[in-house]
């Protein structure tokens, strides 16, 4: 779109009195492809439209053009403007945001836009292949490929030209199922890249996922009642990182720290054992979070929230920055252009520690190894208190890991989780996240964790108590 | 209401590549959202969501695309695509766009708010804003919420297809979800509550407001419990997402592709004689209730669990087809974005004429389950099993008493429908997946984990 009418959409909300206000014009496509019960199919989508922002004394008034004509934008800038309450402006954000650079783009060879539904399709029918070769117990495989990129250009009060990203991401993502009537098992893997079609490749290929998902359903197969009771559980590097995204980071945004999480008040005091360093890092080229500036046109950084155990920071939007009296971080984030931006993280993780990851099992006398945690669960951020299901774990026998074990959740508090992890591995690992972090908008999230032991959770097994 | 040439001229053109069948799917929403804190509409978006879909058939190959850009060049392009991307796809003998269907359901009254479009937002505002008064005024250990939101929605769809379907729905629909913190100086508890009208002025603030707060004070103080296998009462809040659990486990697709619990399991015993669950899309009155389907199939009637008896799924017109049956009109779109796939419509256990003071007086002693969290991130899709955190009050003497929390449930989603004893006369319906309507239940020796050392029970 022309620059110059995001320009003057801006200066009309500006004119009526906003405090800040932006222009988020986005056009977006989707490409996927799926497996599902044998059967491949494609399908596409567009869309594009503009989202208007106005900030006033902290209250958000936002609407959404898709009619990309001036005149209707213009009845739109004019509608929200007309809506701003009639009071002296407040000054925002100590802040001053220099966008750089003004327009970016994620790193790709392989555009899947100029890549041939063709192609996409034989990487899932590979995929497929694989799947339901793996074993005579295999019963149902569900895969999907997609593309989406976006277009975006944005106009803000904050700076004086209109800034311009493009994202692309691509996504492989399988389910599949195992077993017989009797016992019927699950196995996911999946990956997200902000890249080209090269990122689906080696060890993140879909034939490579679709094996990883197999086995794991195959496991899970031969595995046990899981345990329940409270007990030592040793976390997987990686994928489960999700649990401290869940269980700490909402707590840890400043909206929700606003709204009384289990975090407010406590800056600078000790919330996790000091064996503890976690980032919220929107810089990592290529990971689900990654970005250069965000959807305030804020750039990204590597947000330090918690170091060595002591809580140093909140994640901050434009508007929480201002309340707080402190730097945004880059974290205001929108699903596309029919939100407004929230506080939101990137890529979480837990930095890696000293110990070693065997002698972290070694040293385990009885307990639960979480392989997978799954999707992440769910969390109440005010008391802090967090479900998360196992669906893939080990018993821990005598320093050794023995049987597999299934149907567990896991439930604790956050902080009092962090303060009981009393071993921290040198083996971190980041995720390229499939899945998306959902409140109220869904955005893509990154996570990562070393190998690390929590001394004390509590563990609901179907099975014996342990 | 739509306009219909824009269709014609896509499905026209869609015919003329040589396909068998052409389906357009219009959608149009105006959505307001409003959160509030402190007194204060913290932020308001409003905003309009126009598109369209569209679907050809050739030779039991389906393709499908959608667009927001409501323009003829784009939208004959897509389609011209989509007619050639055919051939990539897998044939699929249940692969159908339907034919149109004899039906009462053009008699149903849709449920519609002439006025919710012209609202001024100030009342909207107005409306949120009188759920926190009335939290804070029916109990003063409310300090805040966690989270408070209304949001309303006027919504229009229309089917047409080139077997001569046309299928035009509409609705609209007001909502407040509500998290509110309780804190009495010495604990911290929260309480939840969410609430759907069709109606603007239906839905009732000072209700909403009070429910929610005693959401979060009943459980203030709350002690811990020991380990054992207890009687459970699940008042309507917390039985309703066990029930959108089965219900997801009936849906045709789930059962067909060998995802869900139940499959090969129709015409057995599933639950207790006392469960009988009936989906119907024509329910006067229903949140649910709508003249047809995502894909212009009227909407139905179907009883699903019969006394106990697995007698029917949920079914689109594809898994119709594949299970030699008729569609239940349970296709649904989230958008014209998304393609069709199972929902239940008005989803609903049927009810006894015992009050649930008398259901909870038979109980004796046991425990009253106030609030279950994520219970769908903690149940196994394929097996049913599940363990799920908890809050619950105590039933001593066949009343209710003082708060316990950190309890996990477990068991077997199955289990638990075969479990239960006796069901209410309180019909009560929660949004969640789809409308599902619920009473208060009795479930016999469910296991329930606590967080206070000793003996089992």
């Amino acid at each position: 779109m022309n620059p110059e009418i995001l320009i003057k959409l801006r200066d009309i909300m500006l004119e009526g009195g906003a405090d800040i206000c932006d222009v988020f014009c986005e056009a977006s496509s989707y490409n996927g492809v799926t497996s599902d019960d044998r059967k491949i199919n494609t399908s596409r989508s567009t869309q594009s439209g503009v989202g208007l922002r106005a900030v006033k004394d902290f209250n958000t008034y936002y609407t959404v053009c898709q009619d990309t004509s001036p005149e209707k934008l213009v009845e739109a800038a004019k509608y929200i403007a007309a809506g701003l309450p009639v009071q002296p402006s407040r000054p925002i954000s100590p802040a001053i945001i220099n966008p750089v650079p003004q327009r970016s783009s994620s790193e790709m060879q392989d555009n899947p836009e100029q890549t041939p539904v063709e192609e996409k399709v034989s990487l899932i029918r590979e995929a497929e292949d694989v799947a339901w070769s793996y074993s005579g117990k295999m019963k149902q495989v569900t895969a999907r490929y997609s593309d989406i990129s976006r277009e975006i250009q944005m106009a803000s009060s904050l700076f004086p030209d209109v800034i311009e990203k493009r994202l692309g991401l691509v996504e492989f993502m399988i389910t599949v199922y195992a077993g017989d009537t009797s016992d019927r098992q699950m196995g996911w893997a999946g990956k997200s890249f902000y890249s080209g079609m090269e990122a689906l490749s080696g060890t993140d290929s879909p034939k490579s996922l679709a094996t990883e998902a197999c086995k794991q359903a195959h496991i899970m197969l031969e595995a046990d009642e899981c345990p329940r009771g409270e007990m030592p559980v040793v976390f997987a590097p990686g994928e489960n990182g999700i649990l401290f995204h869940e269980s700490c980071g909402h707590g840890m945004e400043a909206d929700m720290v606003e709204k009384g999480s289990s975090f407010a008040n406590l800056l600078g005091q000790t919330v996790a054992s000091e064996k503890v360093t976690i980032h919220d890092d929107g810089t990592l080229p290529g990971y689900p979070g990654s970005y250069t500036f965000d959807d305030e046109g804020v750039p990204a950084q590597d947000t330090l929230l918690i170091e060595k155990g002591k809580l140093v920071g909140y994640l901050h939007s434009l508007i929480t920055s201002s309340k707080f009296g402190v730097q945004p971080t880059g974290s205001g984030r929108r699903q596309s252009y029919k939100y407004p931006p929230i506080v939101r993280m990137r890529n979480t993780y837990i930095a890696a520690g000293k110990d070693d990851p065997e002698e972290i099992i070694r040293s385990t006398k009885k307990g639960i190894y979480a392989a997978d945690v799954g999707f992440g669960g769910q969390v109440d951020v005010v008391t802090g208190r967090f479900i998360t299901s196992i669906l893939l774990g080990y018993l821990i026998e005598d320093g050794k890991l023995t049987r597999p074990v299934k149907g567990a959740t896991i439930t604790g508090l956050g902080i009092q989780a962090l303060k009981d992890i009393d071993m921290v591995g040198h083996d971190l690992v980041l995720n390229h996240s499939p899945g998306r972090c959902g409140k109220g908008q869904d955005v893509p999230v990154g996570v990562g964790m070393p190998t690390l032991r929590v001394k004390k959770l509590t563990v609901g097994g179907t099975g014996r108590s342990l | 209401m739509f306009d219909s040439k824009f269709a014609e001229t896509l499905i026209d053109a869609a015919m003329s590549y040589g396909v068998d069948a052409a389906e357009i799917y219009y959608s149009r929403s105006a959505n307001t959202e409003i959160m509030a804190v402190d007194g204060k509409a913290e932020m308001v978006n409003v905003n309009e969501d126009d598109g369209y879909a569209v679907r050809l058939l050739k030779d039991s190959r389906m393709s499908f695309g959608s667009s927001n850009l409501i323009d003829k060049k784009h939208a004959l392009g897509m389609v011209r695509d989509l007619a050639k991307r055919c051939e990539l796809h897998s044939t699929d003998e249940s692969n159908v766009i339907p034919v149109p269907m004899e039906a009462d359901a053009l008699a149903v009254d849709e449920p519609f708010d002439e006025r919710m479009a012209s609202t001024p937002l100030k009342s909207k505002v107005d409306k949120l804003l009188g759920v926190e008064e009335s939290a804070k005024a029916f109990d003063s250990r409310i300090t805040g919420f966690g989270w408070l939101q209304y949001g309303d929605s006027v919504q229009e769809s229309a089917v047409f297809n080139s077997n001569g379907v046309v299928a035009e729905s509409r609705g609209t629909i007001v909502y407040v979800f509500a998290y509110a913190i309780a804190n009495d100086g010495k604990s911290v508890q929260t309480g939840t509550h969410v609430e759907a009208s069709g109606h603007f002025d239906s839905l009732d603030v000072q209700s909403v407001g009070g429910t929610v707060a005693k959401h979060a004070v009943r459980m203030l103080g709350a002690s811990g419990l020991k380990t054992g296998e207890y009687k459970l009462v699940l008042p309507p809040e917390t039985s309703s997402a066990f029930l959108a659990s089965l219900a997801s486990m009936l849906s045709g697709d789930h059962i067909q592709k060998g995802k869900s619990p139940l499959c090969g399991r129709m015409g057995e015993f599933i639950a207790s004689r006392n469960v009988t669950i009936v989906d119907d899309g024509l329910l006067p009155g229903g949140l649910g209730t709508s003249r047809f389907d995502a894909e212009g199939n009227p909407s139905r009637t179907t009883v699903v669990v019969d006394e106990g008896k697995m007698v029917s799924y949920l079914c689109d017109s594809y898994c119709a087809r594949k299970g030699g049956t008729q569609s239940t009109g349970n296709a649904s779109r989230a958008s014209y974005h998304s393609e069709p796939t199972i929902v239940p419509t008005n989803f609903y256990l049927k009810t006894s004429d015992m009050s649930p003071e008398e259901l909870i007086s038979t109980v004796g002693s046991g425990l009253y389950v106030t609030e279950v969290s994520g219970l769908h991130a903690a149940i196994n899709p394929t097996t049913a099993d599940f363990s799920v955190p908890a809050k619950a009050l105590l039933i001593e003497n066949g009343e209710i008493g003082g708060a316990v929390d950190n309890l996990t449930l477990s068991g077997n989603m199955l289990e638990f429908f075969k479990k239960i004893e006796s069901v209410g006369s309180d019909l009560t319906w929660v949004p969640a997946y789809g409308m599902i309507g619920v009473p208060t239940v009795f479930v016999s020796d469910i296991k329930v984990t606590g967080s206070e050392t000793g003996k089992e029970q």
